[in-house]
Protein backbone atom coordinates (compact mmCIF):
# COMPACT_ATOMS: atom_id res chain seq x y z
CA UNK A 1 0.00 0.00 0.00
CA UNK A 2 1.31 3.42 -0.91
CA UNK A 3 1.92 5.85 1.90
CA UNK A 4 -0.38 8.32 0.15
CA UNK A 5 -3.23 5.94 0.62
CA UNK A 6 -2.67 5.43 4.31
CA UNK A 7 -5.47 7.06 6.22
CA UNK A 8 -4.82 7.05 9.91
CA UNK A 9 -8.30 8.27 10.60
CA UNK A 10 -11.09 7.17 8.39
CA UNK A 11 -12.41 10.24 6.58
CA UNK A 12 -16.00 9.21 7.02
CA UNK A 13 -15.59 8.97 10.73
CA UNK A 14 -13.80 12.33 10.87
CA UNK A 15 -16.64 14.02 9.05
CA UNK A 16 -19.17 12.55 11.41
CA UNK A 17 -17.28 13.81 14.43
CA UNK A 18 -16.83 17.24 12.92
CA UNK A 19 -20.55 17.50 12.26
CA UNK A 20 -21.05 16.73 15.93
CA UNK A 21 -18.71 19.64 16.70
CA UNK A 22 -15.99 17.45 18.14
CA UNK A 23 -13.16 19.86 18.79
CA UNK A 24 -10.71 17.06 19.65
CA UNK A 25 -11.12 15.51 16.21
CA UNK A 26 -10.79 18.92 14.60
CA UNK A 27 -7.50 19.45 16.42
CA UNK A 28 -6.24 16.04 15.36
CA UNK A 29 -7.04 16.70 11.71
CA UNK A 30 -5.50 20.16 11.93
CA UNK A 31 -2.23 18.90 13.36
CA UNK A 32 -2.06 16.00 10.97
CA UNK A 33 -2.40 18.05 7.80
CA UNK A 34 -1.26 21.55 8.78
CA UNK A 35 2.52 21.59 8.13
CA UNK A 36 2.19 19.51 5.01
CA UNK A 37 -0.38 21.92 3.60
CA UNK A 38 1.73 24.97 4.48
CA UNK A 39 4.70 23.53 2.64
CA UNK A 40 2.45 22.62 -0.25
CA UNK A 41 1.12 26.19 -0.42
CA UNK A 42 4.62 27.58 -0.05
CA UNK A 43 5.68 25.66 -3.15
CA UNK A 44 3.08 27.58 -5.13
CA UNK A 45 3.19 31.11 -3.69
CA UNK A 46 6.67 31.06 -2.16
CA UNK A 47 5.61 32.93 0.97
CA UNK A 48 5.62 30.96 4.20
CA UNK A 49 3.76 33.39 6.53
CA UNK A 50 1.03 33.88 3.96
CA UNK A 51 0.86 30.15 3.42
CA UNK A 52 0.25 29.68 7.13
CA UNK A 53 -2.58 32.23 6.96
CA UNK A 54 -4.11 30.49 3.97
CA UNK A 55 -4.07 27.08 5.60
CA UNK A 56 -5.46 28.43 8.88
CA UNK A 57 -8.32 30.05 6.95
CA UNK A 58 -9.04 26.77 5.21
CA UNK A 59 -9.38 25.05 8.57
CA UNK A 60 -11.53 27.82 9.98
CA UNK A 61 -13.81 27.56 6.99
CA UNK A 62 -13.96 23.81 7.50
CA UNK A 63 -15.16 24.31 11.07
CA UNK A 64 -17.63 27.04 10.23
CA UNK A 65 -19.25 25.08 7.39
CA UNK A 66 -18.93 21.65 9.01
CA UNK A 67 -22.69 20.99 9.11
CA UNK A 68 -23.16 21.31 5.38
CA UNK A 69 -19.98 19.61 4.23
CA UNK A 70 -19.83 16.55 2.02
CA UNK A 71 -16.25 15.32 2.04
CA UNK A 72 -15.09 11.98 0.73
CA UNK A 73 -11.38 12.57 1.09
CA UNK A 74 -10.02 15.16 3.46
CA UNK A 75 -6.69 14.99 1.69
CA UNK A 76 -8.15 16.05 -1.65
CA UNK A 77 -10.50 18.51 0.03
CA UNK A 78 -7.62 20.33 1.76
CA UNK A 79 -5.35 20.23 -1.28
CA UNK A 80 -8.13 21.66 -3.42
CA UNK A 81 -8.96 24.42 -0.91
CA UNK A 82 -5.34 25.44 -0.44
CA UNK A 83 -4.65 25.33 -4.15
CA UNK A 84 -7.67 27.56 -4.85
CA UNK A 85 -6.61 30.06 -2.20
CA UNK A 86 -3.09 30.14 -3.62
CA UNK A 87 -4.35 30.71 -7.13
CA UNK A 88 -6.65 33.47 -5.86
CA UNK A 89 -3.68 35.09 -4.20
CA UNK A 90 -1.57 34.87 -7.36
CA UNK A 91 -4.44 36.34 -9.43
CA UNK A 92 -4.81 39.22 -7.00
CA UNK A 93 -1.12 39.89 -7.23
CA UNK A 94 -1.32 39.83 -10.99
CA UNK A 95 -4.13 42.39 -10.89
CA UNK A 96 -1.95 44.53 -8.67
CA UNK A 97 0.95 44.24 -11.10
CA UNK A 98 -1.31 45.08 -14.01
CA UNK A 99 1.47 46.53 -16.11
CA UNK A 100 3.22 43.24 -16.08
CA UNK A 101 1.50 41.37 -18.86
CA UNK A 102 1.69 37.74 -18.01
CA UNK A 103 -0.96 35.16 -18.40
CA UNK A 104 -0.27 32.40 -16.00
CA UNK A 105 -1.40 28.93 -16.77
CA UNK A 106 -2.77 27.92 -13.40
CA UNK A 107 -3.36 24.38 -14.56
CA UNK A 108 0.35 23.80 -14.04
CA UNK A 109 -0.40 23.53 -10.32
CA UNK A 110 -2.82 20.68 -10.86
CA UNK A 111 -0.45 17.77 -10.47
CA UNK A 112 2.92 19.37 -10.04
CA UNK A 113 3.18 19.70 -6.28
CA UNK A 114 3.69 16.87 -3.92
CA UNK A 115 1.60 16.73 -0.89
CA UNK A 116 2.81 14.84 2.12
CA UNK A 117 1.34 14.93 5.53
CA UNK A 118 4.18 15.45 7.92
CA UNK A 119 3.85 12.17 9.77
CA UNK A 120 3.77 10.33 6.46
CA UNK A 121 6.96 11.89 5.22
CA UNK A 122 8.61 11.57 8.61
CA UNK A 123 7.84 7.91 8.61
CA UNK A 124 8.90 7.37 5.03
CA UNK A 125 12.27 9.05 5.40
CA UNK A 126 12.85 7.57 8.78
CA UNK A 127 12.18 4.09 7.51
CA UNK A 128 14.39 4.55 4.48
CA UNK A 129 17.30 5.97 6.40
CA UNK A 130 16.89 3.39 9.15
CA UNK A 131 17.85 0.74 6.66
CA UNK A 132 21.26 2.29 6.13
CA UNK A 133 24.24 1.22 8.20
CA UNK A 134 24.93 3.67 11.08
CA UNK A 135 28.07 5.15 9.51
CA UNK A 136 26.44 5.40 6.13
CA UNK A 137 23.38 7.05 7.68
CA UNK A 138 25.50 9.60 9.50
CA UNK A 139 27.38 10.56 6.37
CA UNK A 140 24.21 10.66 4.32
CA UNK A 141 22.45 12.99 6.79
CA UNK A 142 25.45 15.32 6.82
CA UNK A 143 25.49 15.36 3.07
CA UNK A 144 21.79 15.53 2.20
CA UNK A 145 20.18 17.07 5.26
CA UNK A 146 22.92 19.39 6.47
CA UNK A 147 24.19 20.17 2.98
CA UNK A 148 27.85 19.65 3.79
CA UNK A 149 30.39 19.11 1.02
CA UNK A 150 32.32 15.85 0.88
CA UNK A 151 35.53 17.53 1.99
CA UNK A 152 33.74 19.09 4.95
CA UNK A 153 32.23 15.76 6.00
CA UNK A 154 35.61 14.07 5.67
CA UNK A 155 37.17 16.69 7.88
CA UNK A 156 34.40 16.53 10.44
CA UNK A 157 34.42 12.75 10.75
CA UNK A 158 38.18 12.44 10.26
CA UNK A 159 37.73 10.19 7.28
CA UNK A 160 39.26 10.27 3.85
CA UNK A 161 37.25 11.88 1.11
CA UNK A 162 37.26 8.57 -0.64
CA UNK A 163 35.43 6.84 2.23
CA UNK A 164 32.82 9.57 2.43
CA UNK A 165 32.19 9.31 -1.30
CA UNK A 166 31.75 5.58 -1.10
CA UNK A 167 29.34 5.82 1.84
CA UNK A 168 27.17 8.42 0.15
CA UNK A 169 27.11 6.36 -2.96
CA UNK A 170 25.99 3.37 -0.93
CA UNK A 171 23.30 5.36 0.87
CA UNK A 172 21.87 6.72 -2.34
CA UNK A 173 21.75 3.33 -3.90
CA UNK A 174 19.92 1.99 -0.88
CA UNK A 175 17.44 4.87 -0.69
CA UNK A 176 16.75 4.59 -4.38
CA UNK A 177 15.60 1.07 -3.87
CA UNK A 178 13.77 1.83 -0.63
CA UNK A 179 11.88 4.82 -1.99
CA UNK A 180 11.58 3.50 -5.51
CA UNK A 181 7.84 3.86 -5.73
CA UNK A 182 7.92 7.54 -4.67
CA UNK A 183 10.59 8.47 -7.14
CA UNK A 184 8.62 7.46 -10.18
CA UNK A 185 8.49 10.36 -12.55
CA UNK B 1 33.91 10.61 -14.63
CA UNK B 2 33.33 9.11 -11.24
CA UNK B 3 29.82 8.65 -9.93
CA UNK B 4 30.77 10.32 -6.67
CA UNK B 5 31.78 13.61 -8.28
CA UNK B 6 28.46 13.53 -10.03
CA UNK B 7 26.67 13.25 -6.67
CA UNK B 8 28.37 16.42 -5.51
CA UNK B 9 27.36 18.14 -8.76
CA UNK B 10 23.77 17.06 -8.12
CA UNK B 11 23.83 18.51 -4.65
CA UNK B 12 25.20 21.78 -6.01
CA UNK B 13 22.63 21.82 -8.80
CA UNK B 14 19.70 21.09 -6.46
CA UNK B 15 20.70 23.66 -3.89
CA UNK B 16 21.35 26.26 -6.59
CA UNK B 17 25.05 26.81 -5.92
CA UNK B 18 26.30 25.15 -9.10
CA UNK B 19 28.90 27.09 -11.09
CA UNK B 20 28.62 27.37 -14.86
CA UNK B 21 31.68 25.14 -15.16
CA UNK B 22 30.08 22.45 -13.01
CA UNK B 23 26.80 22.84 -14.89
CA UNK B 24 28.69 22.17 -18.11
CA UNK B 25 30.21 19.02 -16.66
CA UNK B 26 26.77 17.93 -15.45
CA UNK B 27 25.17 18.57 -18.82
CA UNK B 28 27.90 16.54 -20.54
CA UNK B 29 27.39 13.68 -18.15
CA UNK B 30 23.61 13.78 -18.56
CA UNK B 31 24.04 13.65 -22.32
CA UNK B 32 26.02 10.44 -22.08
CA UNK B 33 23.05 8.12 -21.52
CA UNK B 34 19.38 7.82 -20.71
CA UNK B 35 20.40 5.96 -17.59
CA UNK B 36 22.24 8.99 -16.37
CA UNK B 37 19.22 11.20 -16.95
CA UNK B 38 17.00 8.80 -15.11
CA UNK B 39 19.41 8.62 -12.22
CA UNK B 40 19.53 12.39 -12.06
CA UNK B 41 15.74 12.64 -12.00
CA UNK B 42 15.51 10.13 -9.19
CA UNK B 43 18.08 11.95 -7.18
CA UNK B 44 16.28 15.20 -7.73
CA UNK B 45 13.04 13.74 -6.46
CA UNK B 46 14.86 12.31 -3.46
CA UNK B 47 16.36 15.71 -2.80
CA UNK B 48 12.97 17.32 -2.99
CA UNK B 49 11.59 14.85 -0.52
CA UNK B 50 14.33 15.78 1.90
CA UNK B 51 13.87 19.49 1.46
CA UNK B 52 10.10 19.18 1.89
CA UNK B 53 10.75 17.29 5.07
CA UNK B 54 13.15 19.96 6.29
CA UNK B 55 10.64 22.72 5.57
CA UNK B 56 7.88 20.89 7.39
CA UNK B 57 10.00 20.55 10.47
CA UNK B 58 10.27 24.32 10.70
CA UNK B 59 6.50 24.72 10.88
CA UNK B 60 4.89 24.84 14.30
CA UNK B 61 1.44 23.32 13.92
CA UNK B 62 0.82 23.55 17.68
CA UNK B 63 1.22 27.29 17.74
CA UNK B 64 -0.91 27.59 14.62
CA UNK B 65 -3.61 25.50 16.22
CA UNK B 66 -3.61 27.74 19.30
CA UNK B 67 -4.29 30.67 17.02
CA UNK B 68 -7.14 28.97 15.17
CA UNK B 69 -8.52 27.60 18.43
CA UNK B 70 -8.69 31.03 20.05
CA UNK B 71 -10.42 32.44 16.97
CA UNK B 72 -12.98 29.64 16.73
CA UNK B 73 -13.63 28.38 20.22
CA UNK B 74 -13.54 31.46 22.42
CA UNK B 75 -16.50 33.13 20.75
CA UNK B 76 -17.64 35.12 23.80
CA UNK B 77 -14.36 36.93 24.19
CA UNK B 78 -14.06 37.33 20.46
CA UNK B 79 -17.58 38.72 20.20
CA UNK B 80 -17.06 40.95 23.18
CA UNK B 81 -14.10 42.63 21.57
CA UNK B 82 -15.87 42.78 18.27
CA UNK B 83 -18.79 44.40 20.04
CA UNK B 84 -16.41 46.76 21.78
CA UNK B 85 -14.80 47.64 18.46
CA UNK B 86 -18.16 48.34 16.91
CA UNK B 87 -19.30 50.32 19.91
CA UNK B 88 -16.07 52.29 19.79
CA UNK B 89 -16.58 52.99 16.10
CA UNK B 90 -20.14 54.15 16.70
CA UNK B 91 -19.12 56.26 19.68
CA UNK B 92 -16.15 57.67 17.87
CA UNK B 93 -18.33 59.38 15.32
CA UNK B 94 -20.00 61.87 17.70
CA UNK B 95 -16.67 62.22 19.49
CA UNK B 96 -15.04 63.28 16.26
CA UNK B 97 -17.82 65.77 15.63
CA UNK B 98 -17.65 67.04 19.19
CA UNK B 99 -13.92 67.33 18.96
CA UNK B 100 -14.11 69.18 15.67
CA UNK B 101 -16.72 71.48 17.14
CA UNK B 102 -14.64 71.98 20.26
CA UNK B 103 -11.53 72.59 18.22
CA UNK B 104 -13.36 75.07 16.03
CA UNK B 105 -14.81 76.93 18.99
CA UNK B 106 -11.39 76.84 20.64
CA UNK B 107 -10.23 79.39 18.10
CA UNK B 108 -12.97 81.66 19.36
CA UNK B 109 -12.04 80.79 22.89
CA UNK B 110 -8.57 82.09 22.35
CA UNK B 111 -9.96 85.38 21.19
CA UNK B 112 -12.16 85.47 24.23
CA UNK B 113 -9.15 84.85 26.39
CA UNK B 114 -7.43 87.76 24.82
CA UNK B 115 -10.25 89.98 25.99
CA UNK B 116 -10.06 88.74 29.57
CA UNK B 117 -7.83 91.24 31.26
CA UNK B 118 -5.72 91.19 34.35
CA UNK B 119 -5.31 94.55 35.97
CA UNK B 120 -2.34 95.58 38.03
CA UNK B 121 -3.01 98.66 40.06
CA UNK B 122 -0.98 100.76 42.42
CA UNK B 123 -2.58 103.09 44.86
CA UNK B 124 -1.24 106.54 45.58
CA UNK B 125 1.98 106.51 47.52
CA UNK B 126 2.81 102.99 46.31
CA UNK B 127 4.94 101.61 43.53
CA UNK B 128 5.15 98.06 42.24
CA UNK B 129 6.54 95.96 39.49
CA UNK B 130 5.34 92.89 37.62
CA UNK B 131 6.22 90.55 34.81
CA UNK B 132 3.73 90.08 32.01
CA UNK B 133 2.91 86.67 30.46
CA UNK B 134 5.40 87.30 27.64
CA UNK B 135 8.26 88.06 30.03
CA UNK B 136 8.07 91.85 29.74
CA UNK B 137 8.98 93.64 32.98
CA UNK B 138 6.83 96.53 34.08
CA UNK B 139 7.31 99.01 36.92
CA UNK B 140 4.17 100.83 37.91
CA UNK B 141 4.37 104.23 39.49
CA UNK B 142 1.96 105.45 42.14
CA UNK B 143 -1.72 105.70 41.23
CA UNK B 144 -1.34 103.73 37.99
CA UNK B 145 -3.25 100.96 36.33
CA UNK B 146 -2.08 98.46 33.74
CA UNK B 147 -4.50 96.07 32.03
CA UNK B 148 -3.12 93.14 30.10
CA UNK B 149 -4.79 90.05 28.67
CA UNK B 150 -4.48 86.74 30.45
CA UNK B 151 -3.28 85.42 27.13
CA UNK B 152 -1.71 87.69 24.55
CA UNK B 153 -3.15 87.29 21.07
CA UNK B 154 -1.06 85.80 18.31
CA UNK B 155 -0.78 89.06 16.43
CA UNK B 156 0.39 91.46 19.12
CA UNK B 157 0.87 92.01 22.82
CA UNK B 158 -1.51 94.77 23.74
CA UNK B 159 -1.73 96.43 27.15
CA UNK B 160 -3.65 99.44 28.39
CA UNK B 161 -2.02 101.98 30.61
CA UNK B 162 -3.48 104.63 32.82
CA UNK B 163 -0.81 106.36 34.84
CA UNK B 164 2.94 105.97 34.65
CA UNK B 165 4.88 102.85 33.87
CA UNK B 166 8.37 101.86 32.89
CA UNK B 167 8.58 98.99 30.42
CA UNK B 168 11.36 96.57 29.62
CA UNK B 169 9.75 94.79 26.70
CA UNK B 170 10.82 91.23 25.93
CA UNK B 171 12.37 91.21 22.49
CA UNK B 172 10.28 89.62 19.75
CA UNK B 173 10.34 91.44 16.44
CA UNK B 174 7.48 89.34 15.08
CA UNK B 175 5.24 89.99 18.06
CA UNK B 176 4.77 93.73 18.52
CA UNK B 177 4.14 95.14 21.97
CA UNK B 178 1.47 97.79 22.04
CA UNK B 179 0.74 100.22 24.85
CA UNK B 180 -2.43 102.16 24.45
CA UNK B 181 -3.60 105.04 26.51
CA UNK B 182 -6.65 106.89 25.29
CA UNK B 183 -6.17 107.18 21.58
CA UNK B 184 -2.40 107.21 21.72
CA UNK B 185 -0.58 104.01 20.99
CA UNK B 186 3.02 103.08 21.56
CA UNK B 187 4.22 100.26 19.37
CA UNK B 188 7.50 98.54 20.10
CA UNK B 189 9.12 95.19 19.53
CA UNK B 190 11.73 95.03 22.23
CA UNK B 191 12.79 98.18 23.99
CA UNK B 192 12.91 99.99 27.29
CA UNK B 193 10.83 103.08 27.74
CA UNK B 194 8.81 105.06 30.21
CA UNK B 195 5.31 106.22 29.62
CA UNK B 196 3.55 108.81 31.70
CA UNK B 197 -0.16 108.80 30.93
CA UNK B 198 -2.18 109.92 33.91
CA UNK B 199 -5.74 110.45 32.71
CA UNK B 200 -6.07 113.71 34.66
CA UNK B 201 -3.11 115.20 32.78
CA UNK B 202 -3.39 116.85 29.42
CA UNK B 203 -0.13 115.33 28.27
CA UNK B 204 1.13 111.84 27.71
CA UNK B 205 4.89 111.69 27.87
CA UNK B 206 6.97 108.86 26.53
CA UNK B 207 10.73 108.67 26.84
CA UNK B 208 12.81 106.05 25.14
CA UNK B 209 15.72 104.55 27.03
CA UNK B 210 16.79 101.94 24.56
CA UNK B 211 15.75 100.50 21.17
CA UNK B 212 13.04 102.09 19.13
CA UNK B 213 9.39 102.94 19.61
CA UNK B 214 6.67 104.22 17.37
CA UNK B 215 4.12 106.60 18.81
CA UNK B 216 0.87 106.61 16.93
CA UNK B 217 -2.12 108.84 17.35
CA UNK B 218 -5.07 106.70 16.47
CA UNK B 219 -7.42 109.54 15.62
CA UNK B 220 -5.11 111.61 13.42
CA UNK B 221 -2.99 108.64 12.32
CA UNK B 222 0.06 110.71 13.12
CA UNK B 223 3.10 108.56 13.64
CA UNK B 224 6.38 109.51 15.27
CA UNK B 225 9.44 107.39 15.75
CA UNK B 226 11.55 107.95 18.84
CA UNK B 227 15.28 107.51 19.22
CA UNK B 228 16.88 106.73 22.58
CA UNK B 229 17.05 109.83 24.80
CA UNK B 230 14.06 111.44 23.11
CA UNK B 231 10.82 112.50 24.69
CA UNK B 232 7.50 112.49 22.93
CA UNK B 233 4.79 114.63 24.40
CA UNK B 234 1.30 113.99 23.20
CA UNK B 235 -1.10 116.74 24.01
CA UNK B 236 -4.69 115.63 24.33
CA UNK B 237 -6.17 119.04 23.51
CA UNK B 238 -4.29 119.56 20.28
CA UNK B 239 -3.89 115.85 19.49
CA UNK B 240 -0.32 116.56 18.53
CA UNK B 241 2.93 114.80 19.21
CA UNK B 242 6.02 116.88 19.92
CA UNK B 243 9.44 115.29 19.92
CA UNK B 244 12.48 116.61 21.78
CA UNK B 245 15.81 115.56 23.28
CA UNK B 246 15.63 115.22 27.01
CA UNK B 247 17.37 114.17 30.21
CA UNK B 248 16.22 110.62 30.69
CA UNK B 249 17.00 110.38 34.36
CA UNK B 250 14.32 112.83 35.29
CA UNK B 251 11.70 110.55 33.75
CA UNK B 252 12.87 107.20 34.90
CA UNK B 253 14.38 107.94 38.33
CA UNK B 254 11.10 107.11 40.04
CA UNK B 255 11.61 103.48 39.13
CA UNK B 256 14.60 103.27 41.48
CA UNK B 257 12.80 105.13 44.23
CA UNK B 258 14.14 108.58 43.43
CA UNK B 259 12.03 111.65 43.17
CA UNK B 260 13.76 113.87 40.65
CA UNK B 261 12.95 117.34 39.50
CA UNK B 262 14.85 119.14 36.79
CA UNK B 263 13.70 122.68 36.03
CA UNK B 264 10.15 121.66 36.75
CA UNK B 265 7.33 124.00 37.52
CA UNK B 266 5.94 123.92 41.03
CA UNK B 267 2.52 122.66 39.90
CA UNK B 268 4.21 119.60 38.38
CA UNK B 269 6.29 119.08 41.51
CA UNK B 270 3.14 119.27 43.61
CA UNK B 271 1.36 116.81 41.39
CA UNK B 272 4.20 114.31 41.69
CA UNK B 273 4.48 114.74 45.42
CA UNK B 274 0.76 114.18 45.81
CA UNK B 275 1.00 110.80 44.12
CA UNK B 276 4.30 109.84 45.67
CA UNK B 277 3.25 110.48 49.24
CA UNK B 278 -0.53 110.13 48.84
CA UNK B 279 -1.23 113.60 50.16
CA UNK B 280 -3.23 116.54 49.02
CA UNK B 281 -1.24 119.66 48.39
CA UNK B 282 -2.96 122.94 47.95
CA UNK B 283 -1.19 125.85 46.35
CA UNK B 284 -2.60 128.78 48.15
CA UNK B 285 -0.89 131.50 46.15
CA UNK B 286 -0.89 131.50 42.37
CA UNK B 287 2.67 132.68 41.88
CA UNK B 288 4.05 129.58 43.61
CA UNK B 289 2.97 127.52 40.59
CA UNK B 290 5.46 129.36 38.42
CA UNK B 291 8.49 128.61 40.56
CA UNK B 292 10.99 126.30 38.85
CA UNK B 293 12.66 123.57 40.87
CA UNK B 294 15.59 121.23 40.53
CA UNK B 295 16.08 118.60 43.21
CA UNK B 296 16.54 114.88 43.77
CA UNK B 297 15.05 113.08 46.72
CA UNK B 298 15.94 109.58 47.70
CA UNK B 299 13.97 107.75 50.36
CA UNK B 300 13.02 110.94 52.08
CA UNK B 301 9.90 111.50 54.11
CA UNK B 302 7.30 114.04 53.03
CA UNK B 303 8.40 116.21 55.90
CA UNK B 304 12.00 116.25 54.78
CA UNK B 305 11.04 116.90 51.17
CA UNK B 306 8.84 119.80 52.16
CA UNK B 307 11.66 121.22 54.31
CA UNK B 308 14.07 121.02 51.39
CA UNK B 309 11.57 122.68 49.09
CA UNK B 310 11.00 125.55 51.44
CA UNK B 311 14.75 125.94 51.78
CA UNK B 312 15.26 126.40 48.08
CA UNK B 313 12.19 128.52 47.42
CA UNK B 314 10.28 131.25 49.23
CA UNK B 315 7.66 128.85 50.45
CA UNK B 316 6.15 128.04 53.80
CA UNK B 317 3.73 125.21 54.38
CA UNK B 318 1.30 123.75 56.84
CA UNK B 319 0.44 120.07 57.33
CA UNK B 320 -3.03 119.28 58.57
CA UNK B 321 -3.83 116.48 60.96
CA UNK B 322 -5.50 113.55 59.32
CA UNK B 323 -9.07 114.09 60.32
CA UNK B 324 -11.34 111.19 61.10
CA UNK B 325 -14.13 110.92 58.57
CA UNK B 326 -17.71 109.73 59.07
CA UNK B 327 -16.88 106.22 57.91
CA UNK B 328 -14.14 105.88 60.57
CA UNK B 329 -11.33 106.17 58.05
CA UNK B 330 -8.79 108.92 58.05
CA UNK B 331 -8.73 111.55 55.38
CA UNK B 332 -5.61 112.30 53.40
CA UNK B 333 -3.05 114.58 54.88
CA UNK B 334 -3.38 118.03 53.48
CA UNK B 335 -0.39 120.23 52.83
CA UNK B 336 -0.91 123.89 52.16
CA UNK B 337 1.74 125.91 50.45
CA UNK B 338 2.06 129.63 51.11
CA UNK B 339 4.33 132.44 50.28
CA UNK B 340 7.06 132.91 52.88
CA UNK B 341 5.51 135.86 54.66
CA UNK B 342 2.13 134.32 55.39
CA UNK B 343 1.14 133.09 58.82
CA UNK B 344 -1.20 130.18 59.39
CA UNK B 345 -3.69 129.06 61.91
CA UNK B 346 -2.94 125.35 61.63
CA UNK B 347 0.20 123.72 62.92
CA UNK B 348 2.82 125.60 61.09
CA UNK B 349 6.41 124.83 60.52
CA UNK B 350 8.35 127.95 59.97
CA UNK B 351 11.60 127.85 58.15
Amino acid sequence: MRVNEIKPIADKLILEHLKNSNQGVFEMVFKYYYSGLVVYSDQIINNTPLSEDIVQSVFMKLWETRHSLEIRSFRSYFIQCVKNSCIDHLRNQEVKNKYKIQITDYSQFEEQQDFWARTELDELIHQAIEKLSPRCREIFILSRVDNLRIAEIAEKLELSGRTVETQISKALKSLRIELAEYLIL
Amino acid sequence: MKRIDIDQLFVNAFSGIITSEEQQLLDEWLGESIENKRYYAEQKKLWELFSLHQKMQRIDEHKAYQKVHSKLFTPKKFNFFLLLQRAAAILLFPVVIAFAFYYYSDVKHKEQFATVYNTAETSLGMRSNLILPDGTKVWLNAGSKLSYPVLFSDQFRAVKLSGEAYFEVKKDSKWPFLVSSGNMNIIVSGTTFNCNAYPENNEIQTVLVEGQVTIANESTTEVEELQPGELATFTKDSQQIIKEKTDLQKYIAWKSGKLMFRDDRMDLVVEKLERWYNVEIEIKEKEISDYIYTATFIDESLDQVLKMLSLSAPISYTVSERSKQDDETFAKQTVKLFGKKKNNSNKQIKI
